[in-house]
């Protein structure tokens, strides 16, 4: 019995250690071939180490676009995005999960439902509408773009649900107002949510390419996901400088996750698991 | 008190759904409006009734190939997707140490933006076939499986982790009981656990659905379409109906909003025919 259990177990980190290889092979391969000259990125026979580590590239980079600025804009955008989204997102669950009125759980059905419309059916009227208040071409209009988030409600609203309606009526009773209640008691008890938007938010609107390709068009506006493609032009693509630059762009995405997985973990599942 | 709690309805949920009216549902109705016109700019729309739909069907318009094209790796993605991301729940529910580091680096990919994506896997992917003297836009057969490698790589790992947290939710006493009656694994595994995730399953396949159905980003940094547009998914054929050329804005808009339809209905009828599998807790 002990034997073969323990052979079923070899197995399973057998093949959960293949996969996770498997999973980690292109990270690698990024960091790798950032070192490397365009060139041998496609050499054949196919060799995995650079020859020699070209370390320039990672100064290469910012050399030849203004990566600098495409950062700054970023983190800007992103920042301001996921604040003003998580706050706008924490405020509108708790309407939906707390505050009864006629038609909320219909009108939550509605709004939810909206996650999975493409954009590309109200894409061009949308840019339209932002084109006529001024705010193509400009970093308020993305951000104003996503400021509020269906997928940021439905996925608060989750956590909301979960807080007992008692305490919140004890909380009434004591002579706490509707802000206070949602300040003080609801939101340090959803900090596992908040948490888990907080990364979802910032890895999305970090990553955003779209949204930007659409509504930007000056170079100094511009955001890293655009500026990575200025490294393909009509007469090639510097792939070991595009690898460079994304393992750049990563960095800052890696920092976040690490600092919060635990809760972001467990708050993807409870978006599943409840849904 | 009646007075009150709309007061805070109003305070809490109507920013929200103003937003909601101006960034979503005004320009949805012009959308759908604009896919029955001629049009370059939404000012100078002019009704064309079905026009636009029938130019979407016509050959050279792509949408046809670009909808098969994406419903065969939709279909591909939905099945290899789930049944590993399964898989690794399986695997990882059944108390072993190092859980944790696992579905970290399977969570990983997720982190991601999919032009870098796409990018890097254009590059690993073009690396080998160098080696046999071809690359990833000489045969549509190659993108099709390298949109398919690069989707499961980065979602498997999502997906896992709802199944995880749908498989801790099972009660033991079920597992044991199944046992007790003497089901081997296998047995186990379908009528008693599977059944019991089926949310999860709902959920999962929704996901898997929607996201490889909108896909743009990805395609667009892989092959952008390439060879001929032979890989062109729908999102990146409206997406270049839309800017490629002008004067088919209106084909684009009545592409789009088939779109949106096809999403909508295939969406609908999973969820329906998913729920109804699964059984009260």
């Amino acid at each position: 019995m002990n034997t073969k259990t323990s052979k079923s177990r070899a197995l399973v980190y057998g093949v959960l250690t293949i996969l996770a290889v498997g999973m980690v092979i292109p990270f690698v391969w990024m960091l790798l071939a950032s070192f490397k000259t365009s060139n041998e990125v496609f050499s054949i026979p196919m060799k995995l180490m650079p020859e020699i580590w070209h370390g320039e590239n990672y100064q290469e980079i910012w050399k030849k676009i203004p990566l600098l600025t495409f950062f700054v804009n970023t983190t800007k955008l992103t920042l301001i995005t996921t604040v003003i989204q998580v706050l706008t997102s924490c405020f509108a669950a708790y309407g939906f999960a707390k505050v009864k009125f006629k038609g909320r759980d219909i009108l939550f059905v509605i709004y939810v439902t909206t996650i999975a419309v493409p954009w590309q059916v109200y894409m061009v009227p949308q840019f339209a509408l932002m084109s006529k208040m001024q705010l193509t071409n400009s970093h308020l209009g993305l951000i104003l773009m996503q400021a509020f988030s269906a997928f940021g409600v439905f996925l608060m609203r989750q956590f909301m649900m979960g807080i007992p309606g008692e305490l919140l009526e004890a909380a009434r009773i004591d002579g706490l107002n509707e802000y206070g209640i949602f300040a003080r008691i609801a939101l340090p008890l959803v900090k596992p949510g908040i948490a888990t938007l907080i990364i979802f938010t910032f890895v999305n609107i970090w990553n955003d390419f779209m949204g930007p390709m659409i509504y930007i068009n000056s170079t100094e506006l511009k955001t890293i996901q655009l500026g990575i493609r200025m490294f393909i032009s009509q007469y090639g693509a510097d792939y070991a400088l595009i690898m460079a630059a994304s393992v750049c762009s990563l960095i800052p995405v890696l920092i976040i996750f690490m600092l919060c997985q635990r809760w972001f973990i467990e708050g993807i599942a409870a978006g599943g698991v409840k849904g | 008190m009646e007075k009150t709690l709309k007061k805070y309805f109003v305070v809490f949920t109507v920013p929200t759904l103003i937003a909601f009216a101006f960034a979503f549902i005004i320009p949805f109705a012009q959308g759908v409006y604009l896919s029955f016109c001629d049009f370059t700019t939404v000012s100078n729309a002019q009704w064309v009734g079905f026009k636009n739909y029938m130019l979407a069907f016509s050959g050279s318009q792509g949408f046809t190939r670009a909808l098969l094209f994406t419903v065969g790796f939709t279909i591909v993605c939905i099945i290899t997707i789930n049944l590993l991301a399964f898989t690794l729940a399986l695997l990882l529910t059944r108390k072993i140490k190092g859980t944790n580091i696992f579905r970290t680096i399977f969570f990983m990919p997720n982190l991601i933006g999919g032009i870098v994506l796409g990018y890097t896997w254009q590059q690993m992917i073009n690396a080998i076939l160098y080696q046999f003297e071809t690359t990833i836009v000489s045969n549509a057969k190659y993108g099709f499986i390298g949109l398919v490698v690069l989707m499961n790589w980065q979602m498997i790992g999502y997906m896992m982790i709802i199944y995880i947290a749908g498989l801790q939710n099972v009660p033991t006493e079920l597992i044991e009981a199944a046992k007790i009656d003497g089901a081997t694994a296998w047995q186990t595994l379908i009528k008693v656990k599977l059944p019991m995730v089926m949310s999860s399953v709902s959920i999962c396949m929704f996901l898997t659905l929607s996201n490889c159905f909108k896909l743009f980003d990805q395609n667009k940094a892989l092959t952008n379409g390439a060879p001929r547009d032979k890989t062109q998914m729908l999102a990146l054929n409206i997406y270049d109906t839309f800017y490629g050329k002008t004067g088919y804005e209106g084909v684009g808009q009545a592409k789009a909003v088939m779109f949106f339809i096809i999403v909508a209905v295939i969406g609908i009828s999973q969820l329906a025919f998913t729920r109804s599998k699964e059984v009260e807790q």
